[in-house]
């Protein structure tokens, strides 16, 4: 950790309560981490979301801004945006040595060119190839995102994704016929790839995400 | 999912074997008993009374989907007067002692109905403590109780996120909600209680709406499945979200004026095409 992260974390500490989050669980290390850009208002909803599902399995877990250096069993980004190359590498790092991350895009009400540099990221970062994303007609029929993996749920769509290309990845979940999330091997871990936002249903209460999550969070601790 | 319709709606001059041959005719594959409606099932109904009601619904080919009642209007569990709320626990017990007959596992309950009388917080608490107690009932019974949103009616509980928070309050797996989507109005979207309250629907009431009659008016607000304002669409594809898979249940308010008969056809085939989503 950089003496700009220790300072960080001891001054924003305080605030965490008032933010809806807390730092950690008890005072050990977990081995499960939520990563969250705290500037970002979605990504603090979507943490909570994940926060909650996190609870529910009973799992340990600590919230962070930077991915964490040491081991970790599962790191969950909600709503990322482009994330610092020093991030970026841990992840890979994290990945390489078993662990698990799901990756949810941040791409949603982002800027194009916000956009453009997210899926540049996502393509050095984990050879995730995406298209751009397609636009639907307003007050078209309400639809959800169907996962097929690793239960058969359906969940509301939230904002804009990027459809997502599997190159042999599998794919967990469709929207229009279109691939919004894959799980993809990488080294003697695991990404998760959430191209259609799931941390904001969790927070919303919804029963199948939360079936959904926990079963994510369940074979997390199995890779 | 199943289809059923209540024995509320067969025509005058019918009686109840003819009004099931025409409900099995209709391809409907069950039938609502609504206590209290009509003349074959009253309080003073007996149980061998029942049990031959029972014998002929079978006789005909059909199933019971569910056990209502037409008495809370008048006699429910928040009525400030004990005789009151008592004669409502004792109508409750019968619909679980004849859902049991009837080898059925669910009953509708319309619980709280707020007046210039009757505040909401006053109606609020005495329908929670009265649903704890009579959840004990239907665990013993294991039949299940659907608590009815009649939102414009009742005045209470008119959103899903608060029905569901009541629920919770409840806390009793064997109290849910008979979800009723054309009650909604214009204060939400039928498909977005499906999402909220799912895995506690116990039943599915099935009637359209015309939101811009406002809520209960002069005119009806209620008509025939498609010819109102409910989105359809929606209201399936939320159903396969939540997996329901149980009875659906036709409820319709507006009647037929003419070849009453017509309308239980009509409304089996629409149900038809709701289950299937070929809308």
């Amino acid at each position: 950790m950089t003496r700009r992260q220790i300072l960080f974390a001891a001054a924003s500490s305080p605030l965490l309560p008032y933010l809806g989050l807390a730092a950690s669980e008890d005072g050990r290390q977990a081995a499960r981490w939520i990563v969250v850009d705290r500037r970002n208002s979605l990504a603090l909803e979507s943490a909570r979301g994940f926060q909650a599902a996190l609870r529910r399995t009973g799992e340990r877990f600590e919230i962070s801004e930077s991915v964490p250096a040491c081991r970790a069993e599962l790191i969950v980004l909600p709503f990322a945006t482009t994330l610092l190359r020093q991030q970026i590498w841990r992840l890979r790092t994290q990945l390489a040595s078993g662990c698990s991350v799901i990756f949810e895009s941040g791409t949603s009400f982002a800027s194009h060119d916000e956009k453009l540099r997210q899926r540049v990221m996502w393509r050095q970062a984990f050879d995730i190839h995406a298209d751009l994303s397609p636009s639907w007609p307003v007050g078209c029929a309400l639809e959800y995102v169907r996962y097929h993996w690793p239960t058969d749920t359906q969940i509301r769509h939230f904002g804009e994704f990027f459809p997502v290309h599997l190159f042999g990845a599998e794919e967990i979940a469709i929207y229009r016929g279109r691939t919004v999330a894959i799980r993809q091997q990488i080294g003697r871990g695991e990404l998760l790839f959430l191209a259609s936002p799931l941390g904001p249903i969790l927070a919303a209460e919804d029963h199948q995400a939360a079936e959904l999550a926990a079963g994510m969070i369940q074979h997390s601790m199995s890779v | 999912m199943k289809k059923s319709i209540g024995d509320n709606i067969i025509p005058k001059g019918m009686s109840f074997e003819q009004g099931l041959q025409l409900v099995k005719r209709a391809g409907y594959d069950g039938i609502e008993m609504w206590l209290g409606a009509q003349p074959w099932f009253q309080m003073k109904t007996s149980d061998a009374e029942a049990r031959d009601l029972y014998r002929k619904i079978q006789d005909a080919g059909l199933l019971v989907s569910n056990v209502s009642n037409s008495l809370d209007w008048d006699e429910n569990i928040c009525a400030r007067d004990p005789r009151v709320q008592q004669a409502a626990f004792r109508h409750i017990e019968r619909q679980l002692e004849t859902a049991r007959m009837f080898e059925t596992d669910a009953i509708l309950v319309v619980a709280g109905v707020v007046t210039e009388q009757d505040p909401y917080n006053e109606v609020y608490g005495r329908c929670r403590d009265a649903l704890q107690m009579l959840g004990g009932k239907a665990a013993g019974a294991r039949v299940k109780i659907g608590i009815e949103n009649c939102n414009s009616e009742q005045r209470f509980l008119l959103s899903p996120r608060e029905f569901s928070k009541f629920l919770d309050e409840v806390n009793s797996p064997w109290v849910g909600i008979h979800l009723d989507v054309g009650n909604i109005h214009d204060d939400g979207f039928a498909e977005q209680w499906i999402e909220i309250n799912g895995p506690r629907i116990t039943r599915i009431h099935l009637k359209d709406v015309l939101k811009h009659r406002g809520r209960c008016g002069n005119q009806s607000v209620y008509t025939n499945l498609f010819l109102g304002d409910n989105d359809w669409v929606a209201i399936h594809n939320a159903l396969q979200k939540v997996k329901y898979d149980g009875w659906l249940i036709a409820e319709m308010e507006s009647r037929y004026r003419y070849a009453a008969d017509q309308q239980f056809f009509d409304t089996a085939v629409a149900m038809d095409r709701v289950i299937s989503g070929r809308l």
